[in-house]
């Protein structure tokens, strides 16, 4: 079919397409083929509802759901290294993970990438008796998946396997986190492909913002804004691999275990291949307090058809209660299809496919991340919205009695969805143990998000409208001047940002 | 700590025994109306996946009409005559007026004229009308119905085979997703059509125009079909979204959604007996409808290799691509296996000779696309390290090829395909929604969710001569195309 030159004279009847047979017998609706010239067929503009279809949705009534939260073991080593063990024997595969509290906030500033190549190169480069081209063909053979990488603040490494083949390569995943061999020439491999993504990620207009964005708000040269460069990286060298991996030890690191397992059978083994293991002590940390921002506008220019735009801001730090009331301000404000700034941005106005934000915790404290992505001439009518947005939230519009049900629901009805796999279940436990959540931190979680009232909820997003940092990806002479939003900082390249 | 009572068998897998096979745990329901429905009960957690699958995408809209599949998935998120109306019979009326001027602004749109008079004067008569219709309606109730029922992942897909509507609930929100998801399939209301039509302009800035990999990905299909409807975006071009009309997305959705045109999946916490009558009660209602035909096209020989340039300010990159039959062909099986020669880990023949050897790249891709109706296409995308030349990148592929032509697979690799293959499957398969989705595609594209787990069995067979085979016939320069991405002339900004 074509989109019609017929125009509007064959739709002017409200045809109604009801279901008047009874439900059994559906009724047979004859419908002209399409010929190899398309012809106008006739529509039914407006369709109504079959009659036993015609209920109200909203009105459907749910039983009340309870459930059991899923614990993992979690044991101990004489040596430290702690066990968390969860059973799922759904599909015949198993999952092996440690998590090392080694990241990025660890290396120094002019080793940045440090940490990150470390961990990359743990599953690149060989381990034990055995090459990186034997590894490899041993690990593939039997279709065993293995990864490693780091974040900010740890490294995690990981290999799955198919329940038959963990016996033999439970001691190929030791030899992985404990005796990594840094092949000499994978260094030079994974070193040129880390600086290869490095010259690319201006290729993305979105990674631009998202960087800018991290580096306005912690600081640019804090340890959480600031990034790994060309100059960082090929800096580093095999001995400092090694050396930063020697303060990966069994007394600071998790081993997460979930699948199909016998727990009677593989506790033996995590003793004889980790029993052993002593390794080192990460480095210490030290967080300077975060420096108060300012509202500003950072432009970076790009030649663009469309800008990338993104409002950010400190979001809160770790096992605080104002979790909750911030989630729930959050949870208002942008989330898909029913926060204040998808409605506006996206639905009033057509503005951007989405509009979104979402808020986290952080060591001294985390983000809130607002943004969309629009035509250039169209940012500043959309920034207005979202600044506006942003700053009643905390004044003049509080969150209303239904926006606060709203996002109660959602917050407590999603729940079960945090532990829908047995591997999210044991990680998010391990991380949360790592960063010394109390225990039952998982448990009160739901009574807590519902105690949270919606003076609370916008009292606490206060913090949204104060000292926006807005970022905006795009050419400076479409967008326009952005003076009003803030003192105009210009700024080519992010990496050279301090 | 000595290993006393540690047996060979104690760590093998106790899933097969523990669990019933996939195969039993499938139940299937067809409908009256000529509906399909899969159900596999998977009790695990207090949740369910749920999956409503339309054999329409891309591929079954015609030249000028481009991306028309694509936006409508958007419509279906506007509510029903029961979900979002405020004052339903005011609405219907109002409609009709906005939908008469917003078409007759875009036929002008397709003529060139939106900015005459004329084209200001129905623009401010479609504003004023818009205005009045917002007043009537809220267009977030479906989604917001959903979120706040617990629910998670809510989102919609279209690619050139077909239009997917999918989001995971909590158990006791069976019946809610069943009415809702059957209400639009019966009654969408497209509302805010012209709004969100400009969203979707906006989602192809975003997903082609400024997006190097969309660029040149566009730009392959573009060159490697002539007839097949392949050969568009599913996203549209923008001059059709541009003069995309209402009446248009309806007679799209009227021709396309029937009921005989679709399948049902869901997995998770739920029975098949639970279920029964709530189907009856909302899909069961749909009326019979015989499905839509293919789309009729003949792809001409390729007599010549295909190779364009895309100039694009961003790093280079390439893809190369060889037409192939689509699925359930043994081909198509052939090149799966191929696909994982070629591509697997680190020991995959190309990454071994580009990544490592030869260090030309750094990284790449193989796979299929861009559906499985048609005849499609194998893909080897190429990520090249700072100055190495497209040219060797190429020619590395074509010794490699050659080589798989000439002397075939050894016999570990087709074994090592074969794990991997079996292994992959298994990792799909370990949540609802994996299986939701792989089913309820295979039972839609192919016509057997079965093909799901026949396919590692056929796979199995394959040997080193049929995969020299297949090489030797597919991998010949006529039936190639080329595509690279290059920084304009002057460099950049």
């Amino acid at each position: 079919m074509t989109p019609s030159p017929r125009g509007g004279e064959g739709l002017a009847i409200l045809l109604l397409l009801t279901a008047c047979a009874t439900p059994v017998a559906p009724q047979v609706v004859s419908r002209p083929e399409p010929g190899l010239i398309s012809t106008p067929t006739r529509t039914t503009f407006i369709r109504q509802l079959p009659p036993a279809l015609a209920i109200d949705p909203t009105a459907i009534k749910a039983e009340p759901l309870d459930f059991a939260i899923k614990q993992p073991e979690i044991l101990a080593l004489e040596n430290g290294l702690q066990l968390y063990l969860l059973e799922d024997h759904t599909a015949p595969l198993v999952v092996l993970r440690a998590l090392v509290p080694v990241g990025a906030v660890d290396d120094a500033p002019e080793k940045l990438g440090l940490a990150s190549l470390t961990a990359a190169l743990v599953t690149e480069g060989g381990a034990g008796a055995r090459t990186p081209e034997v590894l490899d063909e041993l690990l593939e053979f039997h279709a065993a998946d293995a990864s490693s990488g780091s974040n900010d603040e740890f490294s995690t490494v990981t290999l799955s396997v198919r329940a038959a083949d963990l016996e033999k390569l439970f001691p190929v995943f030791a030899d992985l986190v404990q005796r990594p061999r840094f092949d000499p020439a994978r260094f030079e491999v994974v070193t040129t492909r880390m600086l290869e993504g490095i010259r690319r990620r201006e290729d993305r207009p979105d990674a631009v913002a998202a960087r800018a964005l991290d580096k306005a708000i912690f600081g640019p040269t804090s340890l959480l804004g600031r990034e790994a460069t060309e100059a960082t990286l090929k800096s580093l060298s095999l001995a400092e691999v090694k050396k930063l991996h020697g303060s990966w030890g069994a007394k600071t690191s998790r081993l997460v275990i979930t699948g199909d397992f016998d727990p009677k059978g593989l506790r033996p083994l995590i003793e004889q291949q980790f029993g052993a293991w002593k390794g080192g002590a990460p480095p210490p940390r030290a967080w300077p307090a975060p420096v108060p921002l300012q509202r500003r506008v950072i432009i970076v220019p790009r030649k663009l058809a469309q800008a990338k735009v993104r409002l950010g801001t400190w979001g809160f730090p770790r096992n605080t209660p104002r979790e909750f009331p911030l989630r729930l301000a959050n949870t208002t404000l942008g989330t898909f299809g029913v926060g204040r700034l998808y409605r506006e941005i996206r639905d009033v106005r057509g503005l951007a496919y989405s509009a979104f934000s979402s808020v986290s915790a952080g060591p001294t404290t985390g983000e809130f991340v607002a943004g969309f992505d629009t035509r250039p001439e169209q940012v500043a009518e959309a920034l207005e919205v979202a600044t506006r947005i942003l700053s009643e939230v905390g004044t003049s519009a509080p969150l209303s009695e239904e926006e606060l049900r709203v996002s109660t629901d959602i917050a407590i009805n999603t729940f079960a969805f945090r532990f829908d796999t047995p591997s999210r279940i044991a990680f998010e436990r391990a991380t949360s143990d790592l960063f010394g959540y109390p225990k039952d931190y998982l448990e009160t979680w739901r009574t807590k998000m519902a105690a949270v009232t919606a003076r609370q909820a916008s009292e606490a997003a206060r913090q949204f409208g104060d000292a926006l940092q807005i970022v905006v990806v795009g050419p400076p002479e479409k967008i326009g001047d952005l003076s009003r939003f803030g003192p105009v900082t210009v700024i080519d390249d992010v990496e050279q940002f301090r | 700590m000595p290993l006393r009572a540690w047996g060979l068998c104690s760590l093998l897998a106790t899933a097969a025994f523990a669990q019933p096979r996939l195969e039993d745990r499938v139940k299937e329901l067809r409908l009256a109306n000529g509906m399909r429905w899969l159900v596999v009960e998977r009790p695990e957690a207090p949740i369910f996946t749920g999956f409503i699958r339309v054999r329409v995408g891309g591929a079954d809209e015609s030249p000028g009409a481009t991306g028309l599949a694509h936006l409508f998935e958007h419509m279906a998120f506007k509510g029903t005559p029961m979900l979002g109306a405020k004052d339903w019979a005011a609405e219907q009326p109002l409609m009709l007026e906005l939908q008469q001027a917003g078409d007759a602004l875009a036929r002008l749109q397709r003529q060139g004229q939106a900015n005459t008079d004329e084209g200001k004067k129905l623009a401010a008569e479609v504003a004023a009308l818009q205005k009045r219709h917002d007043a009537l309606f809220d267009e977030n109730a479906l989604a917001r119905l959903y979120q706040v029922n617990g629910g998670v992942g809510l989102n919609a897909t279209t690619d050139k085979d077909m239009t997917s509507y999918f989001v995971s609930l909590p158990k006791n929100r069976l019946e809610l997703w069943l009415t809702v998801e059957a209400q639009r399939f019966a009654a969408p209301v497209l509302r805010d059509f012209y709004t969100e039509r400009a969203v979707v302009q906006e989602e192809r800035l975003r997903s082609i125009e400024t997006n190097p990999a969309g660029a040149l990905y566009e730009e392959l299909m573009q060159l490697a079909f002539v007839s097949s409807p392949y050969r568009w975006p599913t996203v549209g071009y923008a001059p059709d979204l541009a003069a995309m009309t209402w009446s248009g997305a309806q007679a799209f959705f009227d021709q396309h959604y029937v009921a005989s045109n679709a399948v049902g999946c869901v997995v998770g916490d739920v029975s098949l007996e639970a279920m029964r009558p709530l189907l009856e009660r909302t899909f069961g209602q749909l009326p019979l409808v015989p499905r839509p035909p293919d789309p009729v096209f003949s792809e001409p020989p390729a007599r010549a290799q295909r190779r364009s340039t895309v100039t694009f300010d961003a790093a280079p990159r390439l893809m190369m691509a060889f037409r192939k039959p689509g699925p359930p062909s043994r081909e198509d099986l052939v090149f799966d296996v191929i696909t994982v020669l070629l591509e697997e880990g680190n020991t995959g023949r190309l990454q071994q000779r580009l990544v490592f050897k030869d260090r030309l790249a750094q990284d790449l891709f193989v796979g299929g696309g861009p559906g499985i109706r048609l005849g499609n296409l194998i893909i080897i995308g190429v990520t090249p390290l700072a100055g190495v030349k497209l040219e060797q990148i190429e020619a590395a592929i074509w010794d490699e090829l050659g080589k798989l032509a000439t002397q075939g697979p050894t016999d570990l690799e087709l074994q090592k395909v074969r794990n991997r293959v079996t292994a992959d499957l298994a990792r799909r398969l370990e949540s609802n929604v994996g299986v939701a989705a792989a089913l309820s595609r295979a039972q839609l594209l192919i016509g057997d969710w079965r093909y799901v787990l026949e396919r590692p069995k056929v796979i199995e067979q394959i040997d080193a001569a049929e995969v020299k085979a297949v090489a030797k016939r597919f991998f010949v320069k006529e039936n190639s195309v080329s595509v690279s991405l290059a920084r304009p002339v002057g460099g950049a900004p």
